[in-house]
């Protein structure tokens, strides 16, 4: 993607990095420590809501946003074709890159997960009466293994595809992912598609289940508390995969950044595949997904690691893998973190974008909206505002990750082990906030 | 690429007194360990006595 992220770099701190670090560091520890003395018993897992009275609102509301949503689909389709080749001036890519990619799972871990009703497929898919059967079994079993791969084809695709930011490309793929979805609820039924097969569905799943709004057992709208859905989430095959792959895909796109990857570790590569007489594209594709894939098996390396280190440290009698999908939750929390931190000014910024685009779609000179002239104001946050956002997002995931875990260790492990087997945790969430404020100030 | 270029170009003082928190947090680590490991004992011994 050939937009600009806009975020500072290392030179606009007013402290040395290093302080952040520590004093993020120390607030992980200083809640580690005040959950192991005073928080001995679950309170998470059985997340209670207060039920919310029925009104027709949240129905009227749901068909007026699916209708948008499915008029967006056909934007993107209609101007990715037939619109400007420059993504600064299409709508389409904007709208998925940002408002699908971006919006859709900020605003799910705000209010709560909305996609299901929203969602232009799915939409598309009831006015269509396709699917009206429920086939739950292949979904059970392989749980999100799917959707992490669909998320990490679509992390690919933006960060490493030479097509990435081709609005006729994206047109294109967005036309395959729609008849991908109908197929997919019509064999399988859209409950059980949504979270094995759409990857934007499990993406907004597990960012919704932080939000305070959540269903309840008989289908009712309740009201919960932040981050009290996520114990609920099913912890089917697959779960850790996803939320690595969240966080492998920011993590590698803020390294792709950084000098020294750029001129140490990719820069050497691309040459050595070019001398083996590969083209600079393809050199430079090959070595990004080679990037990619690697950044996100070493996080999922990470994780599996402090999984084990837990179950040898705490003496459990479980399997690691077992471990590994019971406390998959607590990455949710960082792997917004990951992703609002990073791309939040991409919304606030390149976000605009959409305005000026939306109102001459097809290159024409129109301007619907009367916003064809509007340019990207850059002024909205102060870029000492964007890095306090970025360091408060960091921790508060990390913080919220750290709990979440806790709460599952009482349950997972009995005892005064509970407290031992997350140490490795602890280990591995400091480290990860070390990577992501490196990441943000280095690139 | 040095461990001080990953750490933010640090001066010396700077990793001294990063240091010297990392050694500070984890002596309250050890400490908070074993506040709970007793809190966990106590839980247990009350648990053991209040059942037949």
């Amino acid at each position: 993607m050939i937009l600009a992220h806009g975020i500072g770099g290392r030179l606009d701190l007013p402290i040395p990095l290093l302080y952040f670090t520590m004093a993020a560091v120390t607030v992980l520890v200083l809640t580690f420590a005040l959950l192991s003395t005073r928080w001995h018993e679950p309170r998470l897992q059985n997340p209670v809501g207060k039920e919310i009275k029925t009104t027709p609102w949240p129905r009227m509301a749901g068909g007026f946003f699916s209708a948008v949503t499915v008029i967006l689909l056909a934007v993107v389709v209609i101007s990715g074709l037939f619109g400007s080749d420059d993504a600064l001036e299409n709508p389409a890519p904007v709208s998925v890159y940002v408002g699908l990619w971006l919006v859709f799972p900020f605003l799910s871990a705000l209010l709560g997960d909305f996609y299901p009703t929203i969602a232009p497929w799915r939409a598309l898919a009831r006015w269509l009466g396709v699917g009206k059967v429920e086939k739950p079994e292949t979904a059970g079993r392989l749980g999100y293994w799917p959707a992490a791969a669909i998320l990490l084809t679509f992390t690919w695709w933006e960060l490493v595809s030479p097509v990435g930011s081709d609005p006729g490309m994206l047109a294109l793929a967005a036309l395959a992912y729609t008849v991908y979805m109908l197929f997919t609820i019509r064999r399988w039924g859209p409950a059980s598609q949504l979270t094995t097969w759409d990857g934007f569905g499990a993406y907004n799943h597990l960012m919704g289940a932080m939000g305070p709004l959540g269903v309840g057992r008989e289908g009712v709208l309740v009201r919960r508390g932040w981050l009290r859905g996520l114990p609920a989430v099913a912890d089917r095959p697959g779960l850790d995969a996803l939320a690595v792959v969240l966080i492998g895909g920011v993590t590698y796109d803020g390294l792709s950044g950084v000098p020294f990857w750029r001129n140490d570790l990719a820069g050497p590569l691309e040459d050595t595949v070019r001398n083996m007489g590969v083209g600079w594209d393809l050199a430079e594709t090959l070595v990004g997904t080679f990037g990619l894939v690697a950044v996100v098996l070493l996080m999922g390396w990470a994780y599996h690691v402090a999984c084990t280190l837990a179950v040898s440290v705490s003496e459990a009698r479980t399997s690691v893998a077992r471990v590994r999908l019971r406390f998959a939750h607590s990455l949710v929390p960082i792997a917004l973190a990951y992703a609002f931190a990073h791309y939040f000014t991409l919304v606030i910024y390149e976000g605009q974008i959409f305005l000026s685009a939306i109102s001459d779609p097809l290159d024409l000179g129109w301007n619907l909206f009367g916003t064809a002239e509007r340019v990207v104001d850059y002024t909205l946050i102060a870029p000492t505002a964007v890095w306090y956002i970025q360091l408060a997002a960091v921790i508060g995931g990390h913080v919220g990750g750290v709990v979440l875990a806790h709460d599952r260790a009482l349950v997972d492990f009995p005892g005064a082990n509970a407290v031992r087997s997350q140490y490795p945790m602890l280990v591995l969430m400091v480290v990860l906030t070390m990577v992501a404020l490196f990441i943000l100030t280095a690139g | 690429m040095t461990l001080a270029h990953i750490l933010g170009e640090g001066s010396t003082d700077e990793i001294v007194l990063s240091v010297l928190i990392l050694l500070g947090l984890i002596m309250l680590l050890r400490r908070s360990e074993r506040k709970a490991r007793r809190r966990f004992q106590e839980r247990e011994e009350a648990a053991g006595g209040e059942s037949p």
